[in-house]
């Protein structure tokens, strides 16, 4: 196994008073190798969002981030800023949630699009970096503004400047919520690519199963900012270990006898600033003992590079 | 964009329409002129002259429509007291007027954006709590109250200015501070507000990540989102810098407009009311208007 490009540990991000503080992020820890495509799963409030945007240091100001973030031998959280700066969109990049509003509205894209060039010292046009990204008509869309492009065009826009200098980690928060069905597959083929052709590794961000599914090669899944499950794809889809998770992937509308069937999860996401002393999970889980209310499940490795935070796990395997 | 340019041409007929028929009530509603033009001796037949001759003797409706015909063909009939053509008063009266209410926009934009900007970028610090401090204070002090401090300071105790009067550019530093100081501290407040909120889009947290430099977020992108709101607020500024400019004018005895009104008033000078407010409104109006194409011109998303 290769050298993790980025190695999170313990990573934990609190809001509120030191004494009573509210944990977004809770202990978090797990590597990404270079070329690897992690899918991050969870309800909103999960801390999936607060988690990447700790990773390259763009919290908001009341937040504070504990624990170790290495990224290629660089310890992030200790970084200075102006040196996390140069980071920032040149070895790491990111693509936000929403890509209707992430363009400046007032600039043409190719104004966007040659400024982030311009201050990567980057060799490429604007039209060269658009045509990367399979962008219809480049050379019309630089004269353009925002609100003359389609939201599935915007985020293409969006992905050529979070790429523009091949950064060896993307990050993608909710990349395709915003957009049509139709766009979205296209989106999750233009991040392949982009695994494939420059081996940039990817975190996807997202509570949509479907894409996860179809992009990563290995999902971790979170629950009241905790990662609770995580494994390879194919193992946690088909053979998830954590209640939650299945409760999730049950949770996603399938056809049974033409008839369709949507299993929610009964219950709700516990406030983060009540949460029980066991498992967050408990109140809404099938399997749950007084163990698990009692006591915070610890990691069991449950196969290769497979692990649970759970107290039934082996249980219904 | 074309059709953005006549509907607001459009509009701006109607309102000057609308606003010739507003001036000539009000200005009959201040009372008959004839008893302070003419002398107190003057007979009973003199006055009927002079009703006559002014065409203060025929209807309402008539004479707003004769009124209404000579401004067509620039008009704007002769002053009762000056008896000289009351355009030409207007126009003497407005240059400078113009150019004080221009310099004190001109202050109040150099006090009051960076002010704005600097606050919206580092909030809680002192920077920020002086700004409030100074927003309040400007806000609070009315201006003849600040015009005649600033002469009691910077012309009496230390005498650096002159109090009054118009001619040189020693003359525009204490009324043009007295507007600016005013107008600075809204203007403050407005650029604090929405660079605050541009400073919060989506589109500055995406070039957060992408390693902009945050002098070009904050003084390219933010501000320039920031500026659309601003923009508007001024063109209301400048007007109220021209209407507001009455009281400070009076106080620096300064040959604008502001004091030719308040004198045509006292005097029921119908015509030179008529054409000061009609003057006053038009240049507002045409304020406004260039406000909207510089508008149109800043958001790509009007001109669509």
């Amino acid at each position: 196994m290769t050298q993790p490009l980025l190695t999170v540990r313990d990573l934990t991000v609190s809001f509120g008073p030191q004494a009573q503080p509210v944990r977004a992020v809770a202990e978090a820890s797990f590597d990404l190798h270079p070329g690897e495509i992690l899918g991050i799963a969870g309800e909103s409030g999960s801390g999936k969002t607060t988690l990447c945007s700790a990773l390259i240091r763009t919290l908001p100001r009341a937040a504070r981030a504990q624990g170790e973030v290495v990224f290629d031998g660089r310890s992030l959280l200790d970084l200075p800023e102006r040196e996390m700066r140069g980071l920032r969109g040149r070895e790491i990049g990111m693509v936000l949630q929403n890509p209707m509003t992430s363009l400046d509205p007032l600039f043409t894209i190719g104004n966007q699009v040659n400024e982030v060039l311009r201050e990567r010292g980057a060799r490429d046009t604007a039209v060269e970096a658009l045509r990367r990204v399979h962008l219809t008509a480049p050379e019309l869309r630089v004269r353009q503004y925002p609100h003359q492009l389609s939201g599935g065009m915007r985020q293409r826009v969006l992905v050529a400047m979070a790429t523009a200098t091949a950064p060896r980690l993307l990050i993608a928060d909710e990349p395709t919520t915003a957009l049509d069905a139709s766009i979205q597959d296209e989106i999750l083929l233009l991040f392949r690519e982009i695994r494939d052709t420059a081996g940039t590794a990817i975190i996807i961000v997202t509570h949509d199963l479907a894409a996860i599914r179809r992009l990563s090669d290995r999902v971790i899944v979170m629950y009241a900012g905790r990662i609770v499950e995580e494994g390879p794809t194919v193992r946690i889809f088909h053979a998830p270990r954590h209640p939650y998770t299945r409760g999730l992937l049950a949770s996603v509308p399938r056809i049974e006898d033409d008839e369709v069937v949507l299993q929610a999860i009964p219950g709700q996401v516990p406030n983060l600033a009540e949460l029980p002393p066991g498992c967050a999970f408990a109140d809404r889980c099938p399997l749950a003992q007084d163990r698990c209310r009692a006591e915070r499940p610890g990691e069991t490795s449950v196969g290769a590079r497979h692990r649970v935070f759970c107290w039934q796990a082996e249980q219904g395997a | 964009m074309g059709s953005f340019l006549y509907r607001r041409v459009g509009q701006t007929l109607i309102t000057l329409l609308l606003l010739t028929l507003l001036i000539f009530i009000l200005a009959r509603l201040t009372g008959d002129p004839t008893p302070l033009i003419m002398p107190s001796e003057a007979t009973d037949a003199d006055r009927a002259f002079f009703r006559e001759h002014y065409g203060l003797d025929r209807s309402l409706p008539e004479q707003y429509f004769v009124f209404l015909g000579n401004i067509l063909q620039g008009d704007f009939g002769v002053s009762f007291r000056y008896r000289e053509p009351a355009l030409g008063l207007v126009l003497q009266a407005i240059g400078p007027t113009l150019q004080l209410s221009g310099l004190s926009m001109l202050v109040a934009i150099a006090i009051g954006v960076p002010m704005g900007i600097g606050a919206a970028v580092i909030p809680e610090s002192w920077f920020a709590t002086s700004v409030r401090f100074y927003a309040s204070l400007g806000q609070a002090m009315p201006s003849f109250w600040v015009a005649l401090m600033l002469i009691v300071l910077f012309a009496i105790t230390l005498p650096w200015f002159p109090s009054s009067g118009y001619g040189t550019a020693a003359n525009f530093v204490l009324p043009a501070v007295t507007l600016g100081f005013y107008a600075s501290a809204s203007i403050a407040l407005l650029t604090w507000a929405n660079m605050t909120e541009a400073l919060r889009s989506d589109f500055v947290q995406m070039q957060r990540v992408l390693g902009i430099p945050r002098r070009l977020i904050v003084l390219k992108h933010a501000l320039r989102n920031a500026a659309l709101p601003i923009v508007t607020y001024l063109g209301l500024q400048f007007g109220l810098l021209l209407s507001g400019a009455v009281v400070t004018e009076r106080v620096f005895s300064w040959p604008g407009i502001g004091q030719l009104v308040v004198d045509a008033i006292l005097n029921r000078d119908y015509p030179l009311v008529q054409a000061c407010v009609l003057l006053t409104a038009l240049l507002f109006i045409a304020i406004n208007l260039a406000i909207d194409l510089l508008y149109a011109v800043l958001d790509p998303r009007i001109r669509a």
